[in-house]
């Protein structure tokens, strides 16, 4: 009888079915998504007529997000097309948002933070609001009608971008605004900084300020629109695209960073074209204002007489009277370690141009309001310059977001920054620039990841136990230490998942089923990333057991994100002794 | 870099027959009453619906939107970005980048 009682547990554990992104056409028949005007087939677009085309575009946009968040409530995307914005300077081409946001519903993973709809459905796995649909998404009719600028079509192909750039991409459109529909979107007010409505969303929670290291939503309205126009330096904090970012960004960018040890201020600053980069550990020394002797005494055009004081320093040298090259030079002969060149624009960095094949010393530009706080330095304040890294738009593996120096109208900080790769999905500009996949989600879906949906096929990349703790600031960062006191060592936490900072984040229990056949199968967290662990599952009739018999290895559930669950086998239910235990074992080489 | 080998653990116990951990968990229903409020909040009305299980809905009158707008620019050059803004907005934002395209970054190239 007990042993029923076990089967009925173990077959009320069913997968939870994945629900569907569905799109709810708003168009009356004849016009928009339904327009019977023949068209020709273009670039994986085999449609026929306008509306054929525009919906097979559509619903190939949201065939692939459907495949990639896997939702576990039902998104319906209300679409339609309408008069938007147009005229001979441009056009609206289309929008999106949530329709409504939710806060402390069931199953809610932060209380007090609000989710657009999509995303909240599926976290509570279920509509919480079957009278409303999730997303609308509004596409301008004027543009196919030829009613603004000159551009006589949108681009209905698939599989290959439009021949020019200034057309626009209906399906990587779609792509983009339907990503911000699903939770890419800061939900603050652009013009007070305020929370949505009294409270912060999930998104402005994953945004972290560098200068203070701390989340938006810990900031003031005040402070929110400082940082929005602050230049990048505001990062998408979220941990699976600090690490997912890895192999997620990489374009080369001259990005560099200059960080104020007093305080870990951080500057952002360009890598000149001429002379080496910043090497990979950093420079760190005290900046000195140079001094030629001839006026404009700090431009470093001539020979630098204070070399006692730059000696074995960072040299800050002021734009203008010669080359960049030239500065450089003059310092490298002073003694300087590095150069530091501040601009005559006070918010902008110039790209620092020129050549010069003998210099061992490498250059940084910075905007004059930095240099002009580098200057008034106390004596002894020391700065590190920091190299852009392989994962060039990030900081520490952490994408910057689009925080211009002017924060113009429609600017939007729920955006990639223009630092990070060309190409990627959630780029501001991204509808101009498309990578060789049109269908490619980058590190986009690293984020919505980190908004909480469940994103399969990220390709995570390899890590050991080195760098895991520094990607986690794990502090104390020895393997056997529990710097969160939760019971499990760093390295647990490592290999069976977990967050060595938090004290409620530890590895997942192993859990046992029944399946079909009458097999008993055991699932247990490894880490998919781990280069330097090997796991093996034992099973021991007694503890201690001196024989356990080792469970050959099962299969992977998952296979892509960082930590998965392996299923392995352990036999019919029938042939099973009444008690038995279990040891997942990692093994570090 | 070699590490000497180092083993960790996790152990499951299973008896089988004899104990077994129920999980049981019985969502409160969102339908299951609310209170609905239209309001004005910072300027804009907001449509506030109160569950009875402490879950909220909220909805603006204009929720914040992202458009990709096409601009042209002086030179006949035509850049597309994505913006944010509501309707009445637009045009003035693509009047503004006609007249001063925007740069992504703040380089100065």
């Amino acid at each position: 009888m007990k042993k029923s009682y076990f089967f009925l547990l173990f077959g009320l554990i069913t997968a939870q079915a994945s629900a569907q992104i569905s799109l709810n056409y708003l168009d009356a028949p004849g016009t928009g998504f339904f327009s019977e005007e023949a068209r020709t087939p273009v670039a994986g677009n085999m449609g026929t007529t306008l509306g054929e085309q525009r919906r097979i575009a559509m619903e190939r946009a949201v065939e692939i997000w459907q495949s990639h968040l896997n939702p576990k409530g039902p998104v319906v995307i209300d679409a339609r097309f309408e008069s938007l914005p147009c005229s001979a300077l441009g056009a609206v081409i289309a929008g999106a948002s949530t329709i409504s946001a939710f806060q402390n519903f069931p199953g809610a993973p932060l209380s007090d933070t609000f989710y657009g709809s999509a995303l909240a459905n599926h976290l509570a796995e279920e509509d919480l609001d079957p009278a409303r649909s999730e997303i609308s998404v509004r596409i301008n009719a004027e543009i196919d009608a030829g009613n603004c600028v000159t551009t006589a079509s949108m681009y209905y192909g698939i599989d290959s971008p439009p021949p020019t750039p200034g057309i626009p991409f209906f399906f990587r459109t779609m792509l983009h605004e339907i990503a911000h529909g699903l939770g890419f979107s800061a939900l603050i007010d652009n013009d007070s900084g305020d929370f949505f409505f009294d409270n912060p969303d999930v998104f402005t929670r994953n945004m972290t300020y560098l200068p203070t290291g701390e989340s938006w939503a810990d900031l003031t309205s005040a402070e929110r629109l400082g940082a929005a126009a602050a230049g990048p330096l505001t990062v998408w904090g979220g941990r699976n695209t600090q690490i997912g970012s890895q192999s997620q960004i990489n374009n080369g960018d001259n990005l560099a960073t200059i960080t104020r040890t007093s305080d870990g201020m951080v500057f952002p600053a360009e890598t000149a074209t001429f002379g080496p980069r910043v090497p990979a550990g950093g420079i760190t020394a005290e900046i000195v204002l140079v001094d030629d002797g001839v006026a404009p005494n700090s431009d470093g055009c001539e020979e630098i007489i204070n070399a006692a004081d730059v000696s074995g320093k960072i040299a800050l040298i002021d734009r203008g009277g010669c080359d960049f090259s030239t500065k450089s030079s003059r310092a490298e002969i002073a003694g300087a370690v590095a150069v530091v060149i501040a601009n005559t624009n006070p918010q902008q960095i110039i790209e620092l141009g020129g050549t010069d094949p003998g210099l061992s010393i490498p250059t940084l530009a910075i905007t004059l309001a930095n240099g002009q706080t580098f200057r008034s330095l106390a004596n002894g304040e020391t700065l590190t310059l920091l190299p852009p890294g392989d994962r060039p738009g990030t900081f520490q593996g952490r994408p910057f977001l689009q925080t211009p120096f002017a924060f113009a109208p429609g600017s939007s900080i729920s955006h990639f920054d223009g630092l990070t790769s060309t190409g990627i999905l959630m780029r501001p500009d991204s509808l101009n620039i498309f990578p060789a996949d049109t269908s490619s989600l980058d590190v986009t879906l690293t984020v919505m990841r980190d908004l909480g949906w469940d994103v399969q096929n990220i390709p995570y990349p390899n890590l050991d136990y080195a760098l895991w703790a520094q990607l986690n600031q794990a502090s104390p960062d020895g393997p056997e230490d529990d710097g969160d006191l939760d019971g499990h060592t760093n390295l647990e936490e490592y290999a069976f998942g977990g967050d060595p900072n938090d004290v409620t984040s530890f590895p997942a229990p192993p859990v046992i089923g029944l399946n079909a056949g009458n097999q008993v199968t055991f699932d247990y967290p490894l880490s998919n990333q781990a280069v330097d662990l090997s796991f093996r599952l034992l099973r021991l009739d007694t503890l201690p057991d001196p024989n356990p018999e080792v469970i050959p290895a099962g299969t992977l559930l998952d296979g892509s994100g960082e930590i998965n669950l392996m299923r392995s086998n352990l036999g019919d239910l029938d042939t099973l002794t009444p008690q038995a235990f279990f040891r997942v074992e990692a093994t570090r080489q | 870099m070699k590490f000497s080998p180092l083993k960790i653990s996790l152990i499951a116990t299973a008896v089988f027959g004899v104990s077994v951990i129920v999980y049981a968990t019985e969502k409160d229903s969102p339908s299951s009453g609310s209170t609905f409020s239209t309001t004005l909040h910072n300027g804009k009305i907001v449509e506030v619906e109160h569950y009875a299980n402490g879950m909220e809905r909220v909805s603006l009158e204009n929720m914040p939107m992202h458009y990709s707008v096409l601009v042209r620019a002086a030179d006949d050059s035509r850049t597309i970005s994505c913006v944010r803004g509501d309707e009445q907005g637009l045009e003035g934002i693509i009047e503004q980048r006609h007249a001063a395209p925007q740069t992504q970054t703040p380089v100065v190239r």
